[in-house]
């Protein structure tokens, strides 16, 4: 991912301090606003990647200030930043024209996982596919098989449909949470570790023995299949 | 006591505007009575003249010769200031009559006692302007019988008093006529060879209606006195009533004290039921604030074990001496985990008092519970196989439509299934049915396991409860919380069976409306 430009509007300050050093790290520039309405007349200005914006905001809140961007035909990405108890917030949200949202309080993988997916969605512009191919592996989307060195492998709706969340997001983290969304529809987290053993069902399908596996864990963020 | 300090502020204004519309009221029913009372006298005189007349009249034809005897016995018998009888020959000469004034037969003149002056000396002007020859002497004033013409008295009808008596001692015309002026009524006719004229008083119609008027004048304040009394005592006794639910609240108010009751010893009226009403709600009240201090002793005591574990964790990667880069990674990522099951509990209270608060059925939508359920035992089968559990669905295959919140139902299915996985024991068999009846659907989660005391399946939905067996095992005790909470929001009946062994969740919702597709 190269240097992008963020627009951070975030009146809680620790949560704003956390997002702008971890961008930071990732060697991002982010331009940061307490006030609603300032960080509107900014993004309305233009020249950023990423908006992150929270919903409670000083004068403005996000859905309209996410709406106002939208109909200013400014089609920059856009993620929330929502609290627990706002997991409604996040319809409305999308709704008012946002690509993703984060709950906080935010771990940087996952700030880092819904960044990298809300850009790629905005750079391939989401034409459908027939099939996807990564390495020897293909995912015939229409007939809903996967072949592996001429092999059908066969999978169960919910295993495919994991895979091929972790085939479009190629080289970029899939964290639990994105995982549970995408795949299962949840917008929660539920306390048994289910995903670990759908990739484990998965590998053992799709794995051919000796190797290193196809789905690579990384620890503490998600999972990821790497782009060949 | 000052009006304002008994009546209070509205009620003055109250009980002016009754007082005030009380006398218009009062006022207008007596108009009308007396009217009433008057018009109903006066055609009682009509009648009895009538009466009193045919009676006398038919007598007479019946035996022309006793006329003067039938006469004189009718006199006897009236009272003559009230009824006046005269009976004349044709030419209009009295015959015999007891009208009581003074008349002086010999001359033919009529004296009319009890005038003024001044009212004699007009009567006398008047008298000789129709051509009546009149006299008087100091109060007494009289006038020429003979000088009487045909007809002409009663076309001035200003003068009643002289008209009235003219009329009544036989002098006025003698056409057959039926006159009314103030103060009497009279019927006067040819009889055979004679004039009969009856006259009776009104005097008894103007005194009824005096009377009726006097004791309404009397009435009307006391009748207004004791309204007021009645209402004084009414709203006394109100006041009282109000009084003591005021006192109770106002101490509630300003002690904090929810265990206080209104006292209602009569709790079948309006004021009982009021009473009651407050009375139930303070007791709702009540509960939930004590099970909101139960529920925050539970938070606290379920929250400090994790904290000081990580606390504990923290302090001791901070004392590793010489700890390698491996060995504080460790450390960071067991507070993590520490940290991620804080968040959980928070989570889970913070989505219970959500849903509880009951405003998320704006966000129902009709769906397929069957199909849910599905994906659910699918999403669980690989977890539960990799922990010995054999995980099954049974059902009909049907649609199961229900109306709700298809994350929330989702949500309750998981914790359901958590439920068993985590705290039922080792290698299970967990039965999910998912059936539509009539109107119903029914949804189960059972499992063979430990179960629960049957004494303690109540307690299974309270927040923060843990069943022995579960204090071991990792969960914040609010996963049946929340399927409470989410089956409740739904209207939908949760029960718990005994598996004998094991626990078997059950769950009745009400079925989508037929008319929608």
């Amino acid at each position: 991912m190269e240097d992008m430009r963020f627009l951070l509007i975030e009146d809680d300050m620790e949560a704003a301090k956390f997002v702008a050093s971890s961008l930071a790290q990732l060697g991002h520039e982010v331009n940061h606003y307490v006030d609603g309405q300032e960080g509107l007349v900014a993004a309305l200005g233009g020249g950023f990647d990423v908006l992150l914006i929270d919903r409670r905001l000083p004068s403005l809140d996000g859905i309209s200030i996410a709406r106002r961007l939208r109909a200013a035909d400014i089609k920059t990405p856009l993620i929330f930043l929502t609290t627990m108890d706002g997991i409604d917030d996040r319809v409305d949200g999308l709704d008012a024209g946002a690509d993703d949202y984060l709950v906080k309080p935010i771990s940087m993988s996952e700030l880092r996982a819904r960044i990298d997916a809300v850009m790629r969605r905005y750079k391939t512009d989401s034409q459908p596919a027939t099939y996807i191919l990564v390495g020897d592996v293909k995912i015939d989307l229409v007939r809903r098989i996967v072949r592996r060195e001429g092999n059908d492998i066969h999978l169960q709706p919910q295993e495919f449909k994991l895979l091929e969340f972790l085939a479009r997001n190629k080289g970029q983290v899939a964290t639990k949470s994105m995982l549970l969304e995408h795949v299962w529809g949840l917008t929660f987290d539920p306390k048994t570790n289910i995903i670990e053993s759908h990739i484990s069902r998965l590998r053992s399908k799709i794995d051919k023995s000796g190797a290193a596996s196809f789905i690579e864990t990384v620890r503490g963020a998600g999972y990821m299949i790497r782009a060949a | 006591m000052p009006l304002k300090r008994v009546l209070g502020t509205t009620g003055r204004w109250a009980v002016i505007f009754s007082a005030g519309a009380y006398l218009l009221l009062a006022l207008t029913f007596l108009w009308i009575m007396s009217a009433l009372v008057s018009s109903i006298v006066d055609s009682n005189i009509e009648r009895k003249v009538d009466w009193s007349f045919e009676g006398l009249a038919e007598a007479i034809q019946a035996r022309p010769a006793q006329a003067d005897s039938i006469m004189r016995s009718r006199l006897a018998g009236a009272n003559s200031h009230v009824e006046i009888y005269s009976l004349r020959d044709l030419n209009g000469k009295i015959l015999l009559t007891n009208y009581p004034y003074e008349f002086d037969y010999i001359n033919n003149f009529q004296i009319l006692p009890d005038l003024s002056e001044t009212y004699c000396e007009d009567l006398k002007n008047m008298g000789q302007d129709i051509g009546l020859e009149c006299r008087h002497a100091g109060k007494f004033f009289g006038f020429d019988e003979d000088s009487v013409g045909e007809g002409d008295y009663f076309e001035d009808d200003s003068e009643d008093r002289l008209s009235v008596s003219l009329f009544l001692v036989g002098l006025s015309d003698l056409i057959p006529s039926r006159h009314e002026t103030e103060g009497y009524l009279a019927r006067s006719e040819q009889v055979g060879d004679y004039w009969l004229t009856i006259g009776h008083t009104l005097d008894l119609a103007d005194e009824t209606r005096d009377v009726t008027f006097l004791l309404s004048l009397i009435f009307l304040p006391i009748s207004l006195l004791m309204a007021l009394l009645v209402g004084q005592a009414v709203k006394t006794h109100v006041g009282q009533r109000v009084n003591t639910i005021n006192n109770t609240c106002s101490t509630i108010e300003n002690t904090g004290n929810l265990a206080l009751r209104i006292p209602n010893p009569h709790p079948k009226d309006e004021y009982g039921k009021l009473t009651g009403h407050i009375n139930s709600m303070l007791d709702r009240l009540d509960l939930a604030v004590t099970q909101l201090e139960g529920v925050t002793d539970d938070i606290a005591h379920d929250l400090r074990t994790p904290l000081s574990r990580l606390r504990y964790r923290l302090e001791s990667g901070l004392s590793l001496e010489n700890g390698s880069v491996e060995d504080l990674n460790s450390v960071i990522e067991q507070s993590l985990v520490e940290t991620d099951g804080l968040l959980d509990t928070f989570s889970s209270i913070l989505r219970i008092s959500q849903i509880s608060s009951g405003q998320r059925q704006s966000k129902f939508r009709e769906f397929d519970l069957e199909t849910v359920t599905r994906e659910m035992v699918e999403m669980f089968t690989p977890v539960a196989t990799e922990k010995g559990h054999s995980l099954s669905l049974i059902s009909s295959n049907t649609p199961a439509r229900i109306s709700g919140d298809e994350n929330m139902l989702r949500q309750l299915i998981i914790n359901l299934l958590e439920n068993s996985i985590e705290h039922g024991g080792g290698s299970l068999d967990i039965i999910v049915e998912c059936k539509s009846d009539k109107d119903k659907v029914v949804l189960s989660v059972a499992d063979n396991g430990k179960g629960v005391d049957p004494h303690d399946h109540d307690r299974l939905f309270d927040k923060f409860y843990r069943g022995e067996q579960s204090r071991t095992t990792k969960g914040t005790g609010l996963g049946l919380a929340l399927v409470k909470a989410i089956a409740d929001l739904h209207n939908a009946h949760i029960k718990v069976l005994d598996n004998q062994p094991g626990l078997n969740i059950v769950l009745k919702l009400p079925k989508a409306s037929d008319f929608a597709v």
